[in-house]
This record gives C-alpha cells, sequence and structure tokens, in this order.
C-alpha cells in the first residue's frame, strides 16, 4: 500500500512558493526533510518569487533542512534514507543546461533514489503550458482532462519537464514506484483584493493555499489505479476548459477556492 | 544536397557520413578532436552558440549523437541524448532546415515478448528504469515534439542486427522522400532479427 498517513516526507526542491505551500499543508502532518539547493535560511530572507507568493518557513525540530543538489545522485540518496515518500517541487525554466539538468536528470535521480530505498510514493510535479503556439497544446479545446498527451513543442521549460514526466512514469510502470505527478499553470493567493474584482481569472489557476493542501491528499491518497497517475491540480472553474475531476475522484481533493469574485461582475 | 551528419564520431554517424558522401554534399560534425572523415569539424553538441554557423547552408540534418559516450555518467548520459538532441533541432528550425533524421535504437521494443510482432507506430516504447535504456527515448521524444516532420530511425546493432548498407539505404531514403507536412515516422531498420 503506497498511501502515507504518518511518517517521513523529503521535499527536494522546497525553496520556491509551491515547496512553502507544502511545507505549510505539511510540517503538522509529517516529519519533513525540505531540501534545497540553497540552504533555507537563506532561501527565507530571500525576497519572494513575487511579491504575493509564499515564502517557505524555516523549520525546526523534529524536522530537517538540508542542501541537496538534485543533479547530485548521491545526495538525492543520502536525502531519501529513511523516508516514507518524497515530493519533488524542483524546477529550472530558462537556462539551457541547467533545465535539462533539473528538470529531467534531477527527476531521474530522484525517482532511481526513491526505488533504492524502498520508498512507495513520490509526487512528482510539473507544468501544463496552455498556450504554446502550436496547434497540439489543447488550447483551442473545452473540458481538457489530466490524462491528456502534452505535447510541449520546442519551449526549454516545458519539454525539459515533460522528459522528467516520461522518466518518472518509466520508473513507476518497471519499478514498482507509486508517481503521482501533480500539474499547474497559474498561481495565485487566496485572497482576492478590492481592486482585483471583476478583473477575470485564468482557466487553469490555482491558490497557493490549495496547492499546498493538494500534498496532503496525495500522500494520504488511496492506492492508485495505475503506478503512473497524472492529475490536474486547479480550480474547477465555470470555463470549463479544465477539469481537475480526477483530483477530485481518486485523490478527494478539491480546490477550496474557486474565485468567483474574479469571473462576476462587481 | 547539403547534409549534416551530427554525431560522426560515433560508429553510425561515421559510417554514414562516410557512406552517405556518395550521394550527398555531406558535413560531418562531432564533438571528438579528431577523426579521419574528410572535412570533420569538432563542435560542442550541446550548444546552439557552437552548432548554429556550422549548419548554414545545410539543408538536412541526420542526428547520430542520442546515445551517451561509454563512461559517461547516468546524468551525462541521459543529458547528452536529451540536449543534443534539443539543440540540434532548434539550430535546425532556426536556420530554416525542413527535415531531420534521427537515430534511435532499436532496444527500446527490446522488451516486448518475443512472439509480438512490434510495429513502430502503433506500439509504444519500452525502455527500462535505467538512464541506458531511457536515453534513445528521451531523444526521441524531443524529436518528435520539435521535429514532427522529421523520421526516426532505430537501429540494432551495427554489422549484425543491423548492416551497414541497410542503415545508408534506410537514411538516403529518409532524406530524400518528399515532405508531407506534419509527419513523424518511426522506422525500425533491422536486417535480421524480430525486428526485420
Amino acid at each position: 500500500m503506497a498511501t502515507v498517513n504518518e511518517g517521513k516526507v523529503v521535499l527536494f526542491g522546497a525553496g520556491g512558493p509551491v515547496g512553502a505551500s507544502a511545507i505549510i499543508s505539511l510540517k503538522d502532518h509529517y516529519t519533513l526533510r525540505v531540501t534545497d539547493l540553497r540552504p533555507m535560511t537563506e532561501v527565507a530572507a530571500a525576497p519572494p518569487q513575487n511579491p504575493r507568493a509564499p515564502i517557505p518557513e524555516v523549520l525546526g525540530p523534529p524536522h530537517e533542512n538540508r542542501v541537496v543538489d538534485i543533479t547530485d545522485y548521491a545526495q538525492v540518496l543520502m536525502a531519501c534514507e529513511g523516508m516514507d515518500a518524497a515530493i519533488n517541487v524542483s524546477v529550472v525554466r530558462p537556462h539551457p543546461v541547467l533545465a535539462f539538468q533539473v528538470n529531467m536528470v534531477g527527476a531521474y535521480n530522484v525517482a532511481k533514489a526513491c526505488v533504492a530505498c524502498g520508498i512507495k510514493r513520490l509526487i512528482h510535479t510539473g507544468p501544463f503550458h496552455t498556450s504554446l503556439g502550436h496547434n497540439a497544446d489543447y488550447w483551442n479545446d473545452f473540458q481538457v482532462e489530466a490524462d491528456i498527451p502534452l505535447h510541449p513543442g520546442k519551449d526549454l521549460y516545458a519539454v525539459s519537464k515533460y522528459l522528467g514526466r516520461h522518466i518518472t512514469r518509466v520508473f513507476a510502470e518497471r519499478e514498482g514506484l507509486e508517481v503521482l505527478t501533480f500539474v499547474y499553470t497559474h498561481f495565485r493567493p487566496r485572497e482576492i483584493l478590492p481592486e482585483e474584482h471583476g478583473q477575470g481569472v485564468y482557466p487553469y489557476s490555482t491558490s497557493w493555499e490549495d496547492t499546498g493542501e493538494a500534498f496532503l491528499y496525495g500522500l494520504r491518497a488511496p492506492e492508485m489505479p495505475s503506478p503512473y497517475e497524472d492529475f490536474f491540480i486547479c480550480a474547477r472553474l465555470p470555463h470549463d476548459k479544465y477539469r481537475p475531476d480526477k483530483a477530485k475522484r481518486l485523490l478527494g481533493w478539491e480546490a477550496k477556492d474557486r474565485f468567483e469574485a474574479l469571473y462576476t461582475r462587481p | 544536397m547539403r547534409v549534416a551528419v551530427i554525431g560522426a564520431d560515433r560508429p553510425w554517424g561515421a559510417l554514414l557520413a562516410a557512406e552517405l558522401g556518395v550521394e550527398f554534399e555531406v558535413v560531418a560534425i562531432g564533438a571528438e578532436e579528431t577523426s579521419d572523415l574528410a572535412g570533420y569539424r569538432q563542435v560542442d553538441l550541446l550548444q546552439r552558440e557552437a552548432l548554429d554557423p556550422v549548419l548554414a547552408g545545410v539543408e538536412a540534418i541526420v542526428h547520430a549523437a542520442g546515445g551517451g559516450p561509454a563512461g559517461d555518467g547516468e546524468g551525462a548520459v541521459l543529458d547528452t541524448a536529451a540536449r543534443s538532441t534539443y539543440v540540434a533541432l532548434t539550430a535546425a528550425c532556426a536556420v530554416g532546415i525542413e527535415k531531420a533524421v534521427l537515430l534511435s535504437d532499436l532496444d527500446l521494443m527490446r522488451d516486448y515478448p518475443e512472439e509480438y510482432i512490434v510495429d513502430p507506430q502503433q506500439w509504444n516504447a519500452l525502455p527500462r528504469a535505467e538512464a541506458g535504456s531511457l536515453a534513445p527515448l528521451m531523444a526521441e521524444l524531443v524529436g518528435r515534439e520539435i521535429a514532427r516532420t522529421g523520421r526516426c530511425l532505430r537501429f540494432g546493432e551495427l554489422g549484425a542486427e543491423t548492416t551497414a548498407d541497410d542503415a545508408v539505404e534506410a537514411v538516403r531514403q529518409a532524406l530524400t522522400a518528399e515532405r508531407r507536412g506534419h509527419d513523424w515516422l518511426l522506422a525500425h531498420v533491422a536486417s535480421s532479427g524480430r525486428f526485420a
């Protein structure tokens, strides 16, 4: 059974806002090993990725903070030792070398280390690029669900993450590792400022708060129908363009934030 | 037609660069410092800045650098396969090259039961959870996503499962085939054995 109701969870790339959201939601339920390329104290002291994005909290014992370079397998393996589950929220977007190193090789290192350490559930993360400018990006479609095959085209960030997803899929199908891939597009804060009312909302949006909570559901969900499953982690919006129904069906998770004030005339 | 063979320092690339010269004007490119091939040029295949100028005037590429050199670490094997393909194909697109042939590996299909009749267009690749096995799939996925008007040829062992003559002929046909819009084609090039 891959369900992880309690125990130890390692987070990779936790210095970003998705990691910050995960820490908030998981810290009272699991013992966390929080890792990033930079020391977490340094991450926490730096400005946020954007003005309203969360900054990771630096946790004290029994949690642990550790510097881990995800491109170094030995470091990743040590970080996975003794863990019950792993969450990989690492990402590099524009760099022509590091994008492949982190998004693809990093995914390989994490999946391989999970298998080596007997970890049964890995939550992997990645983007869903809704508008890549070619005719296979689903931009003109509606009722799009999580099991569609992605077509990243030549976008560096999209294609390098796409390769990482395929690597984790192969590990899931070949090695008995259960991989849940959470897919995102646009994040925003739960709080809607007065000046935002009626300004519209992107059809694939998730609040930071819901983003974090989904990890708790992901860890606690029952065994999946297949060893590898993709999930749209977003609000069910009336646009009916992107449907996160699979997350509700298999994880029991649905977004609390629906952003009505954004798409309703003030 | 002026054809760049990228990865001419690898066994398949060296063979193709030599043999295709009979019909095409070949530009042999590789990462290694030297080669016996006439006009061979050493280029960092992982850097667009290095590859772009070499592709000036080229009309088609044969990418034979998808596999990692022996002895590299697992990360390097994956990185070389994916990034060299990404660099080669984005560079080709940038200079207006419309045709690419990507060499891959029949081992991607090896784990299907022997009695199955495995067709490249209809059967999914089945790599193992190992870098060396995943590397050609990484190259194929990048190639499929970017090219979509290219050819991907899966070869067996040089001189055994896939003979030199059959390999050269398969690449020659791929280079001269009529373009049909979005047209990613996978083909197995096997002279003997289960994939023949």
